[in-house]
């Protein structure tokens, strides 16, 4: 299946789940900002898990799909349109040839996401380097000539067995399935990092209890937060050292700053917390300007967080083998 | 008649029972047959409709058994409320079964004139759901 992108469009790529084995060399995960999305976009479709797909950050986004075939769209609901006709959010349908899918604004509603994803039957057809097809902008490697997605780009997929193996569905998106809010706030799980007892008391009890907003200066390698300063006790200096995507350090000023999945693989600021690798897609779906709560858990709260969004995966891979005949062509 | 399934009424009963399923209803040419695990009761009889729908344009039935959503989880409003112009093939409400939602398509271009299904109700595979005006539209601006 061909498409063509048809938006003057900033800050797309090409993204699976990320970089995994290339850390230990200082090259950063990269991957979807919201996997939850792009797990779903892949599982509706029987692909892959890990099949790339477009992540889509700035509307309207328009693409042309030259030939027929099969794409799950999710992540925030932009009231997208194939040819004019309403697309469900966190669905999966087929496509014929010349059709165009638009998507408009994310839409206010329940839960706000700001990235959508477009995955298609086969995965996007881009070659992978060092074992992953997600673009890292910074260094120019992966996705599509590992650079952001321009007008007139054209992407190919790769073969499928079967296309839409369950039929055409959608899945409730995780925001409602799996709820996290405090004091009708999203939040996200964080471990506290190895400085966080060198807050001050005042300090901590901010960080844990009170919102801090997501600021204009937040993407893809990190979201500058802004809320109640976070002071430490006495000032520390610190030699720079491995951090990974989740951590929240806390430069001179008290504003916090949470590594993405394209931040800096090392860094020399204060960690007072890591937000738990099940939650970063929440916090990746996070708006500029909306707010986020900082809850605080354990390794054991991590680790059955993970296992959680496991199950539920599998709940949904199972919901959709049951409904689909096993007599299907 | 000895395949009539009166006649192992008290069997079925008891696997009910067994099975820990406190109601079947069997859809059949002898009518509607309704057992619980209470008691071997049967309700023989023809085939009631669960609505009296007028057929009044083209009737959109259930593809499937779920719980009725008129609106996406997401949305605040329905998907296609009485007047909504849609299109072939567009979602007019979604089936729920645990996390997975099946879209309600529309077989035609039209507009809808009339909703049969009951939001949040359980509906079975052929339920009436919308009443659709067919149009003929051009193709898409």
């Amino acid at each position: 299946m061909m498409m063509e992108i048809r938006s003057r469009t900033a800050l797309a790529s090409v993204q699976d789940l990320g970089r995994f084995d290339a850390f230990k060399w200082g090259v950063g995960t990269s991957g979807a900002m919201d996997r939850m999305a792009l797990l779903l976009g892949n599982v509706l479709l029987g692909n892959e898990e890990g099949a790339a797909a477009v992540e889509m950050q700035v509307f309207p986004f328009e693409i042309l799909f030259e030939t027929q075939g099969a794409f799950a769209l999710t992540g925030a609901d932009c009231a997208a349109t194939l040819d004019g006709t309403p697309v469900l959010p966190w669905s999966a349908r087929r496509v014929k040839a010349g059709q165009t899918l638009l998507l408009g604004q994310a839409r206010p509603g329940l839960w706000r996401g700001a990235r959508a994803y477009l995955s298609v039957s086969g995965g996007i057809d881009v070659p992978p380097v060092l074992g992953s097809r997600s673009t890292q902008l910074r260094g120019a490697i992966g996705g599509l000539e590992g650079r952001a997605l321009r007008m007139g780009d054209r992407l190919s997929a790769r073969p499928a067995d079967r296309s839409l193996p369950f039929g055409e569905r959608a899945v409730l998106p995780p925001a409602l399935a799996l709820p996290l809010m405090a004091d009708g706030v999203p939040a996200v799980r964080v471990l506290p990092a190895a400085e966080h007892d060198r807050f001050t008391q005042r300090s901590l009890a901010e960080f844990w209890s009170r919102p801090y907003r997501v600021t204009p200066q937040s993407d893809r390698y990190g979201f500058r937060l802004s809320g109640p300063e976070l002071s430490p006790k006495a000032p520390m200096e610190l030699r720079s050292h491995g951090i990974v995507p989740g951590v929240v350090q806390v430069p001179h000023g008290g504003q916090p700053i949470v590594q993405m999945c394209e931040g800096q693989p090392s860094g020399g600021y204060p960690k007072i917390g890591t937000v738990i690798a099940a939650d970063l897609w929440r916090l990746g779906q996070a708006p500029i300007g909306s707010h986020v709560r900082f809850l605080r858990t354990d390794w054991d709260g991590a680790v059955a967080a993970l296992d959680e969004e496991v199950r539920w995966l599998e709940d949904v891979r199972r919901g959709l083998a049951r409904l689909t005949p096993k007599d299907r062509p | 008649m000895s395949a009539s399934p009166f006649s192992h009424v008290a069997d079925i009963s008891r696997w009910l029972a067994d099975a820990g399923i406190e109601r079947l209803e069997l859809d059949g040419p002898l009518g509607r047959l309704v057992l619980s695990r209470a008691g071997a009761s049967v309700e023989p009889g023809p085939k009631v409709p669960a609505q009296d729908v007028p057929e009044t344009g083209t009737i959109v039935r259930s593809p499937g058994m779920g719980i009725l959503r008129l609106t996406h989880p997401l949305h605040d409003g329905a998907l296609a409320p009485v007047g909504t112009k849609v299109r072939d093939g567009q979602a007019l409400a979604v089936l729920q079964t645990g996390a997975i939602l099946t879209p309600v398509e529309a077989p035609c271009d039209g507009i809808v004139v009339a909703v049969h299904g009951a939001d949040g109700r359980v509906t079975g595979y052929g339920d009436a759901l919308f009443a659709l005006s067919p149009t003929r539209e051009g193709p898409a601006a």
